[in-house]
Protein backbone atom coordinates (compact mmCIF):
# COMPACT_ATOMS: atom_id res chain seq x y z
CA UNK A 1 0.00 0.00 0.00
CA UNK A 2 2.81 2.36 0.91
CA UNK A 3 4.47 1.50 -2.40
CA UNK A 4 1.30 2.20 -4.31
CA UNK A 5 1.09 5.47 -2.52
CA UNK A 6 4.62 6.41 -3.46
CA UNK A 7 4.10 5.60 -7.15
CA UNK A 8 1.10 7.94 -7.49
CA UNK A 9 2.60 10.70 -5.40
CA UNK A 10 4.49 12.45 -8.24
CA UNK A 11 1.29 12.62 -10.31
CA UNK A 12 -0.66 13.98 -7.40
CA UNK A 13 2.00 16.57 -6.70
CA UNK A 14 2.02 17.75 -10.30
CA UNK A 15 -1.77 18.02 -10.05
CA UNK A 16 -1.25 20.11 -6.95
CA UNK A 17 0.61 22.67 -9.05
CA UNK A 18 -2.52 23.29 -11.12
CA UNK A 19 -4.69 23.37 -8.02
CA UNK A 20 -2.44 25.86 -6.23
CA UNK A 21 -2.00 28.09 -9.27
CA UNK A 22 -5.76 28.29 -9.76
CA UNK A 23 -6.22 28.90 -6.03
CA UNK A 24 -3.59 31.66 -5.83
CA UNK A 25 -4.61 33.50 -8.99
CA UNK A 26 -8.31 33.34 -8.08
CA UNK A 27 -7.61 34.91 -4.68
CA UNK A 28 -5.32 37.50 -6.19
CA UNK A 29 -8.08 38.60 -8.55
CA UNK A 30 -11.22 38.15 -6.55
CA UNK A 31 -10.25 39.80 -3.26
CA UNK A 32 -9.46 43.25 -4.73
CA UNK A 33 -12.37 42.90 -7.16
CA UNK A 34 -14.61 41.89 -4.27
CA UNK A 35 -13.65 45.04 -2.37
CA UNK A 36 -14.34 47.21 -5.42
CA UNK A 37 -17.66 45.47 -5.94
CA UNK A 38 -18.58 45.96 -2.28
CA UNK A 39 -17.88 49.67 -2.60
CA UNK A 40 -19.95 49.69 -5.79
CA UNK A 41 -22.84 47.99 -4.00
CA UNK A 42 -22.91 50.99 -1.65
CA UNK A 43 -22.75 53.66 -4.32
CA UNK A 44 -25.59 56.13 -4.80
CA UNK A 45 -25.33 55.67 -8.58
CA UNK A 46 -28.39 53.46 -9.00
CA UNK A 47 -27.61 51.69 -12.31
CA UNK A 48 -24.17 50.60 -11.04
CA UNK A 49 -25.69 49.35 -7.82
CA UNK A 50 -28.45 47.36 -9.53
CA UNK A 51 -26.05 45.88 -12.06
CA UNK A 52 -23.74 44.69 -9.30
CA UNK A 53 -26.64 43.33 -7.28
CA UNK A 54 -27.80 41.33 -10.31
CA UNK A 55 -24.26 40.04 -10.83
CA UNK A 56 -23.91 38.91 -7.22
CA UNK A 57 -27.30 37.23 -7.35
CA UNK A 58 -26.44 35.42 -10.58
CA UNK A 59 -23.08 34.19 -9.30
CA UNK A 60 -24.28 33.09 -5.90
CA UNK A 61 -27.58 31.78 -7.16
CA UNK A 62 -26.21 29.22 -9.62
CA UNK A 63 -23.76 26.34 -9.10
CA UNK A 64 -20.11 27.05 -9.77
CA UNK A 65 -20.02 23.82 -11.77
CA UNK A 66 -22.64 25.22 -14.14
CA UNK A 67 -20.69 28.47 -14.47
CA UNK A 68 -17.54 26.54 -15.33
CA UNK A 69 -19.31 24.58 -18.05
CA UNK A 70 -20.95 27.71 -19.45
CA UNK A 71 -17.68 29.61 -19.64
CA UNK A 72 -15.75 26.77 -21.26
CA UNK A 73 -18.40 25.11 -23.48
CA UNK A 74 -21.05 27.83 -23.68
CA UNK A 75 -19.09 30.96 -24.53
CA UNK A 76 -17.46 29.42 -27.64
CA UNK A 77 -20.95 29.13 -29.19
CA UNK A 78 -21.04 32.94 -29.21
CA UNK A 79 -17.49 33.12 -30.47
CA UNK A 80 -15.63 33.65 -27.18
CA UNK A 81 -13.08 30.89 -26.73
CA UNK A 82 -10.84 30.37 -23.70
CA UNK A 83 -8.33 27.66 -23.21
CA UNK A 84 -9.04 25.37 -20.29
CA UNK A 85 -7.09 27.03 -17.53
CA UNK A 86 -8.17 30.57 -18.46
CA UNK A 87 -11.79 29.45 -18.59
CA UNK A 88 -11.49 27.93 -15.13
CA UNK A 89 -9.72 31.01 -13.76
CA UNK A 90 -12.36 33.31 -15.23
CA UNK A 91 -15.27 31.31 -13.83
CA UNK A 92 -13.66 31.02 -10.40
CA UNK A 93 -12.74 34.70 -10.24
CA UNK A 94 -16.23 35.80 -11.27
CA UNK A 95 -17.80 33.46 -8.75
CA UNK A 96 -15.54 34.25 -5.81
CA UNK A 97 -15.64 37.99 -6.47
CA UNK A 98 -19.38 37.83 -5.84
CA UNK A 99 -18.97 35.98 -2.54
CA UNK A 100 -16.18 38.29 -1.39
CA UNK A 101 -18.22 41.34 -2.41
CA UNK A 102 -21.05 40.25 -0.11
CA UNK A 103 -18.63 39.61 2.74
CA UNK A 104 -16.94 42.99 2.35
CA UNK A 105 -20.28 44.77 1.96
CA UNK A 106 -21.36 43.37 5.32
CA UNK A 107 -18.06 44.42 6.83
CA UNK A 108 -18.30 47.96 5.50
CA UNK A 109 -21.82 48.23 6.85
CA UNK A 110 -20.65 47.39 10.34
CA UNK A 111 -18.25 50.35 10.58
CA UNK A 112 -19.97 52.91 12.83
CA UNK A 113 -21.19 56.14 11.25
CA UNK A 114 -19.15 58.05 13.81
CA UNK A 115 -15.92 56.85 12.21
CA UNK A 116 -16.91 58.45 8.91
CA UNK A 117 -17.94 61.63 10.72
CA UNK A 118 -14.70 61.84 12.69
CA UNK A 119 -12.82 61.50 9.41
CA UNK A 120 -15.00 64.12 7.74
CA UNK A 121 -14.45 66.66 10.52
CA UNK A 122 -10.71 66.05 10.16
CA UNK A 123 -11.16 66.91 6.47
CA UNK A 124 -10.25 63.54 5.07
CA UNK A 125 -11.69 63.01 1.60
CA UNK A 126 -14.14 60.11 1.09
CA UNK A 127 -11.39 58.26 -0.71
CA UNK A 128 -8.89 58.72 2.13
CA UNK A 129 -11.57 57.69 4.60
CA UNK A 130 -12.25 54.48 2.69
CA UNK A 131 -8.59 53.62 2.33
CA UNK A 132 -7.25 54.62 5.72
CA UNK A 133 -10.19 54.22 8.10
CA UNK A 134 -12.77 51.85 6.63
CA UNK A 135 -10.93 49.11 4.72
CA UNK A 136 -8.34 48.37 7.44
CA UNK A 137 -11.11 47.93 10.01
CA UNK A 138 -13.22 45.89 7.61
CA UNK A 139 -10.42 43.36 7.13
CA UNK A 140 -10.41 42.46 10.79
CA UNK A 141 -14.19 42.09 10.84
CA UNK A 142 -14.46 39.93 7.74
CA UNK A 143 -11.40 37.77 8.30
CA UNK A 144 -13.29 34.75 9.73
CA UNK A 145 -15.82 34.65 6.86
CA UNK A 146 -13.09 35.37 4.36
CA UNK A 147 -11.18 32.39 5.77
CA UNK A 148 -14.16 30.10 5.27
CA UNK A 149 -14.40 31.05 1.62
CA UNK A 150 -10.68 30.62 1.10
CA UNK A 151 -10.91 27.06 2.41
CA UNK A 152 -13.95 26.41 0.25
CA UNK A 153 -11.96 27.63 -2.72
CA UNK A 154 -9.32 24.93 -2.19
CA UNK A 155 -11.99 22.26 -2.32
CA UNK A 156 -14.03 23.91 -5.09
CA UNK A 157 -10.94 23.94 -7.27
CA UNK A 158 -11.45 20.19 -7.72
CA UNK A 159 -14.42 21.03 -9.97
CA UNK A 160 -12.04 21.91 -12.80
CA UNK A 161 -11.41 18.24 -13.44
CA UNK A 162 -14.56 18.21 -15.57
CA UNK A 163 -12.81 20.60 -17.97
CA UNK A 164 -10.03 18.05 -18.26
CA UNK A 165 -7.55 20.17 -16.29
CA UNK A 166 -4.92 18.09 -14.56
CA UNK A 167 -5.49 19.11 -10.96
CA UNK A 168 -5.02 16.92 -7.87
CA UNK A 169 -8.50 15.46 -8.23
CA UNK A 170 -8.07 14.47 -11.84
CA UNK A 171 -4.60 13.06 -11.21
CA UNK A 172 -6.10 10.96 -8.44
CA UNK A 173 -8.98 9.75 -10.56
CA UNK A 174 -6.70 8.70 -13.44
CA UNK A 175 -4.38 6.87 -11.09
CA UNK A 176 -7.35 5.18 -9.47
CA UNK A 177 -8.57 3.87 -12.80
CA UNK A 178 -5.14 2.77 -13.91
CA UNK A 179 -4.25 0.98 -10.70
CA UNK A 180 -7.81 -0.24 -10.12
CA UNK A 181 -7.40 0.85 -6.53
CA UNK A 182 -8.84 3.44 -4.18
CA UNK A 183 -5.46 4.22 -2.63
CA UNK A 184 -4.79 7.19 -4.97
CA UNK A 185 -8.00 8.80 -3.72
CA UNK A 186 -6.77 8.45 -0.18
CA UNK A 187 -3.70 10.33 -1.38
CA UNK A 188 -5.98 12.99 -2.83
CA UNK A 189 -7.77 13.34 0.51
CA UNK A 190 -4.46 13.62 2.35
CA UNK A 191 -3.32 16.41 0.02
CA UNK A 192 -6.53 18.39 0.45
CA UNK A 193 -6.38 17.90 4.21
CA UNK A 194 -2.80 19.13 4.27
CA UNK A 195 -3.66 22.18 2.18
CA UNK A 196 -6.72 23.14 4.21
CA UNK A 197 -4.84 22.39 7.42
CA UNK A 198 -2.02 24.74 6.50
CA UNK A 199 -4.55 27.39 5.48
CA UNK A 200 -6.50 27.02 8.71
CA UNK A 201 -3.34 27.56 10.73
CA UNK A 202 -2.24 30.54 8.63
CA UNK A 203 -5.66 32.12 8.94
CA UNK A 204 -5.56 31.68 12.72
CA UNK A 205 -2.17 33.33 12.73
CA UNK A 206 -3.53 36.20 10.62
CA UNK A 207 -6.50 36.62 12.96
CA UNK A 208 -4.10 36.83 15.88
CA UNK A 209 -2.15 39.49 14.03
CA UNK A 210 -5.33 41.53 13.71
CA UNK A 211 -6.00 41.16 17.43
CA UNK A 212 -3.64 44.03 18.15
CA UNK A 213 -6.72 46.15 18.71
CA UNK A 214 -10.36 45.62 19.70
CA UNK B 1 -15.00 86.06 15.74
CA UNK B 2 -17.65 83.57 14.69
CA UNK B 3 -21.08 84.82 13.73
CA UNK B 4 -24.18 82.79 12.96
CA UNK B 5 -27.02 84.66 11.28
CA UNK B 6 -30.59 83.45 11.05
CA UNK B 7 -29.71 79.79 10.93
CA UNK B 8 -32.58 77.35 10.33
CA UNK B 9 -32.40 73.59 10.45
CA UNK B 10 -35.21 71.05 10.21
CA UNK B 11 -35.31 67.29 10.04
CA UNK B 12 -38.39 66.44 8.02
CA UNK B 13 -41.08 68.69 9.40
CA UNK B 14 -39.40 68.97 12.79
CA UNK B 15 -37.67 72.32 13.10
CA UNK B 16 -34.71 71.91 15.43
CA UNK B 17 -33.01 75.27 15.04
CA UNK B 18 -35.00 78.36 14.21
CA UNK B 19 -33.54 81.73 13.24
CA UNK B 20 -30.52 81.26 15.42
CA UNK B 21 -28.25 84.25 15.88
CA UNK B 22 -25.05 83.73 17.79
CA UNK B 23 -21.67 85.40 18.11
CA UNK B 24 -18.57 83.89 19.65
CA UNK B 25 -15.66 86.24 20.28
CA UNK B 26 -12.09 85.23 19.68
CA UNK B 27 -10.72 83.53 22.78
CA UNK B 28 -14.17 83.23 24.31
CA UNK B 29 -15.34 80.14 26.14
CA UNK B 30 -19.00 79.68 25.36
CA UNK B 31 -21.16 77.06 27.02
CA UNK B 32 -24.27 75.93 25.17
CA UNK B 33 -26.96 74.42 27.36
CA UNK B 34 -30.53 73.34 26.79
CA UNK B 35 -33.01 70.55 27.18
CA UNK B 36 -32.39 67.16 25.65
CA UNK B 37 -33.44 67.29 22.01
CA UNK B 38 -32.98 71.05 22.02
CA UNK B 39 -30.58 70.97 19.10
CA UNK B 40 -27.21 71.32 20.85
CA UNK B 41 -25.56 68.48 18.99
CA UNK B 42 -27.22 69.65 15.79
CA UNK B 43 -25.65 73.10 16.25
CA UNK B 44 -22.17 71.53 16.50
CA UNK B 45 -22.89 69.34 13.49
CA UNK B 46 -23.87 72.42 11.49
CA UNK B 47 -20.69 74.20 12.54
CA UNK B 48 -18.52 71.27 11.49
CA UNK B 49 -20.35 70.60 8.24
CA UNK B 50 -21.78 67.23 9.25
CA UNK B 51 -25.24 68.73 8.61
CA UNK B 52 -26.18 71.41 6.14
CA UNK B 53 -28.19 74.41 7.33
CA UNK B 54 -31.48 75.05 5.51
CA UNK B 55 -30.99 78.82 5.67
CA UNK B 56 -28.68 81.37 7.21
CA UNK B 57 -25.08 82.48 7.15
CA UNK B 58 -21.86 81.54 8.89
CA UNK B 59 -19.20 84.24 9.15
CA UNK B 60 -15.65 84.03 10.45
CA UNK B 61 -14.19 87.46 11.20
CA UNK B 62 -16.87 88.94 8.98
CA UNK B 63 -16.20 86.67 6.02
CA UNK B 64 -18.75 84.04 5.01
CA UNK B 65 -17.75 80.39 5.19
CA UNK B 66 -19.49 77.16 4.33
CA UNK B 67 -18.81 74.45 6.90
CA UNK B 68 -20.15 71.69 4.65
CA UNK B 69 -17.79 72.61 1.83
CA UNK B 70 -14.35 71.30 2.69
CA UNK B 71 -11.75 73.95 3.24
CA UNK B 72 -8.60 71.94 3.54
CA UNK B 73 -6.02 74.31 4.79
CA UNK B 74 -7.77 76.28 7.46
CA UNK B 75 -10.01 74.03 9.40
CA UNK B 76 -12.42 76.38 11.11
CA UNK B 77 -14.19 74.31 13.71
CA UNK B 78 -12.70 71.21 15.29
CA UNK B 79 -14.96 68.79 17.15
CA UNK B 80 -14.47 66.52 20.13
CA UNK B 81 -17.20 63.90 19.81
CA UNK B 82 -19.21 62.80 22.79
CA UNK B 83 -17.96 59.22 22.29
CA UNK B 84 -14.54 60.45 21.04
CA UNK B 85 -14.55 58.33 17.86
CA UNK B 86 -10.86 57.63 17.95
CA UNK B 87 -9.70 55.34 15.16
CA UNK B 88 -9.38 51.95 16.91
CA UNK B 89 -6.95 50.39 14.44
CA UNK B 90 -4.39 53.19 14.81
CA UNK B 91 -2.05 53.96 17.68
CA UNK B 92 -2.56 57.21 19.56
CA UNK B 93 0.33 58.73 17.65
CA UNK B 94 -1.19 57.61 14.36
CA UNK B 95 -4.55 59.01 15.43
CA UNK B 96 -2.88 62.38 15.91
CA UNK B 97 -0.82 62.33 12.72
CA UNK B 98 -3.18 60.76 10.18
CA UNK B 99 -5.24 63.80 9.25
CA UNK B 100 -2.42 66.36 9.18
CA UNK B 101 -0.27 64.02 7.09
CA UNK B 102 -3.05 63.52 4.55
CA UNK B 103 -4.65 66.93 4.54
CA UNK B 104 -2.20 69.60 5.60
CA UNK B 105 0.43 70.85 3.28
CA UNK B 106 3.09 71.02 5.96
CA UNK B 107 6.37 69.24 6.35
CA UNK B 108 6.16 66.03 8.41
CA UNK B 109 8.60 67.55 10.92
CA UNK B 110 6.20 70.41 11.50
CA UNK B 111 3.26 68.29 12.57
CA UNK B 112 5.47 65.79 14.36
CA UNK B 113 6.77 68.61 16.52
CA UNK B 114 3.26 69.82 17.01
CA UNK B 115 2.02 66.39 18.10
CA UNK B 116 4.84 66.13 20.63
CA UNK B 117 4.06 69.54 22.05
CA UNK B 118 0.34 68.77 22.30
CA UNK B 119 0.96 65.33 23.79
CA UNK B 120 3.02 66.91 26.54
CA UNK B 121 0.47 69.61 27.25
CA UNK B 122 -2.34 67.08 27.45
CA UNK B 123 -0.24 64.54 29.40
CA UNK B 124 -0.66 61.81 26.84
CA UNK B 125 3.01 61.60 25.88
CA UNK B 126 3.35 58.15 27.46
CA UNK B 127 0.35 56.78 25.60
CA UNK B 128 1.48 57.44 22.04
CA UNK B 129 2.34 53.82 21.22
CA UNK B 130 -0.88 52.41 22.67
CA UNK B 131 -4.19 51.72 20.95
CA UNK B 132 -7.42 53.46 21.93
CA UNK B 133 -8.88 50.36 23.60
CA UNK B 134 -6.03 50.45 26.10
CA UNK B 135 -6.98 53.94 27.34
CA UNK B 136 -9.35 55.12 30.06
CA UNK B 137 -12.23 57.44 29.25
CA UNK B 138 -10.35 60.50 30.44
CA UNK B 139 -7.28 59.56 28.43
CA UNK B 140 -9.35 58.96 25.32
CA UNK B 141 -10.89 62.37 25.68
CA UNK B 142 -7.51 64.06 25.92
CA UNK B 143 -6.43 62.20 22.79
CA UNK B 144 -9.62 63.33 21.05
CA UNK B 145 -8.83 66.92 22.01
CA UNK B 146 -5.25 66.57 20.80
CA UNK B 147 -6.40 65.02 17.54
CA UNK B 148 -8.75 67.94 16.90
CA UNK B 149 -6.07 70.46 17.87
CA UNK B 150 -3.62 68.91 15.40
CA UNK B 151 -5.66 70.49 12.62
CA UNK B 152 -5.18 73.97 14.12
CA UNK B 153 -8.89 74.83 14.20
CA UNK B 154 -9.95 78.40 14.82
CA UNK B 155 -12.57 77.09 17.21
CA UNK B 156 -12.70 73.89 19.21
CA UNK B 157 -16.13 72.49 20.02
CA UNK B 158 -17.02 69.74 22.51
CA UNK B 159 -20.18 67.69 22.67
CA UNK B 160 -20.96 66.82 26.30
CA UNK B 161 -17.32 66.50 27.33
CA UNK B 162 -18.16 65.40 30.85
CA UNK B 163 -20.95 62.94 30.16
CA UNK B 164 -18.71 59.90 29.77
CA UNK B 165 -16.49 60.74 32.74
CA UNK B 166 -16.77 60.17 36.46
CA UNK B 167 -16.87 63.25 38.71
CA UNK B 168 -13.18 63.52 39.60
CA UNK B 169 -12.29 63.45 35.92
CA UNK B 170 -14.75 66.24 35.32
CA UNK B 171 -12.48 68.54 37.25
CA UNK B 172 -9.58 67.53 35.00
CA UNK B 173 -11.47 68.34 31.82
CA UNK B 174 -12.50 71.62 33.31
CA UNK B 175 -8.88 72.50 33.98
CA UNK B 176 -7.87 71.40 30.54
CA UNK B 177 -10.48 73.56 28.85
CA UNK B 178 -9.41 76.50 30.99
CA UNK B 179 -5.76 75.91 30.08
CA UNK B 180 -6.64 75.98 26.40
CA UNK B 181 -8.58 79.17 27.02
CA UNK B 182 -5.50 80.76 28.57
CA UNK B 183 -3.64 79.91 25.38
CA UNK B 184 -6.23 81.93 23.49
CA UNK B 185 -8.29 79.06 22.08
CA UNK B 186 -11.88 79.88 21.20
CA UNK B 187 -14.08 77.10 22.55
CA UNK B 188 -17.73 76.05 22.43
CA UNK B 189 -18.78 73.53 25.04
CA UNK B 190 -22.15 71.82 24.71
CA UNK B 191 -23.38 70.45 28.02
CA UNK B 192 -26.55 69.71 29.91
CA UNK B 193 -24.69 70.37 33.14
CA UNK B 194 -25.57 73.91 34.26
CA UNK B 195 -23.07 73.89 37.13
CA UNK B 196 -20.28 72.86 34.84
CA UNK B 197 -21.30 75.52 32.34
CA UNK B 198 -21.38 78.26 34.94
CA UNK B 199 -18.09 77.12 36.48
CA UNK B 200 -16.05 77.42 33.34
CA UNK B 201 -17.76 79.55 30.74
CA UNK B 202 -17.41 83.25 29.95
CA UNK B 203 -20.98 83.10 28.78
CA UNK B 204 -23.79 80.56 28.83
CA UNK B 205 -26.07 80.35 25.83
CA UNK B 206 -29.36 78.51 26.15
CA UNK B 207 -30.81 76.73 23.14
CA UNK B 208 -34.50 76.56 23.77
CA UNK B 209 -36.65 73.66 22.74
CA UNK B 210 -38.95 74.70 19.94
CA UNK B 211 -41.68 72.13 20.51
N1 LIG C 1 -30.31 63.10 11.49
C1 LIG C 1 -31.47 63.38 12.11
N2 LIG C 1 -32.64 63.01 11.56
C2 LIG C 1 -33.81 63.29 12.16
N3 LIG C 1 -33.92 63.94 13.32
C3 LIG C 1 -32.80 64.34 13.93
C4 LIG C 1 -31.51 64.08 13.36
N4 LIG C 1 -30.56 64.59 14.19
C5 LIG C 1 -31.24 65.14 15.23
N5 LIG C 1 -32.56 64.99 15.07
C6 LIG C 1 -33.59 65.49 15.98
O1 LIG C 1 -33.31 66.82 16.25
C7 LIG C 1 -33.58 67.14 17.61
C8 LIG C 1 -32.38 67.76 18.25
O2 LIG C 1 -31.38 66.78 18.37
P1 LIG C 1 -29.96 67.07 19.02
O3 LIG C 1 -29.21 65.80 18.99
O4 LIG C 1 -29.36 68.24 18.36
O5 LIG C 1 -30.37 67.46 20.51
P2 LIG C 1 -29.44 67.71 21.76
O6 LIG C 1 -29.74 69.08 22.26
O7 LIG C 1 -28.02 67.43 21.44
O8 LIG C 1 -29.99 66.63 22.78
P3 LIG C 1 -29.21 65.82 23.92
O9 LIG C 1 -29.04 66.72 25.08
O10 LIG C 1 -30.12 64.69 24.23
O11 LIG C 1 -27.93 65.37 23.33
C9 LIG C 1 -34.03 65.85 18.28
O12 LIG C 1 -35.44 65.86 18.32
C10 LIG C 1 -33.55 64.79 17.32
O13 LIG C 1 -34.43 63.69 17.35
MG1 LIG D 1 -26.62 65.95 21.98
Amino acid sequence: MIREFITVLPQLLSGMKTTLTLFGLTLLGSIPLGILCALGLKTSIKPVKYLLEAYVWLMRGTPLLLQLILVFYGLPTVGVVFERFSAALLAFTLNYTAYFAEIFRGGIQSIPKGQYEAAAVLKLTPRQTTRRIVIPQVFKIVLPSLGNEVINLVKDSSLVYILGLGDVMRAGKIAMEREASLIPLVGVAVIYLLLTGILTLSLKELENKFNYYH
Amino acid sequence: MLTLRQIDKSFGDKQVIHQLNLTVEKGELLAVVGASGGGKTTLLRLLTGLEKADRGEFLMDGLPFYPDKGNKKNQLVGLVFQDFQLFPHLTIQENLLLAPSLVKEEKPEAYLAKSEKLAKELSIQDLLALYPYQLSGGQKQRVAIARAMMMSPSILAYDEPTSALDPNLKKQVEELILTLKKQGMTQIVVTHDWDFAQDIADRVFELTDLV
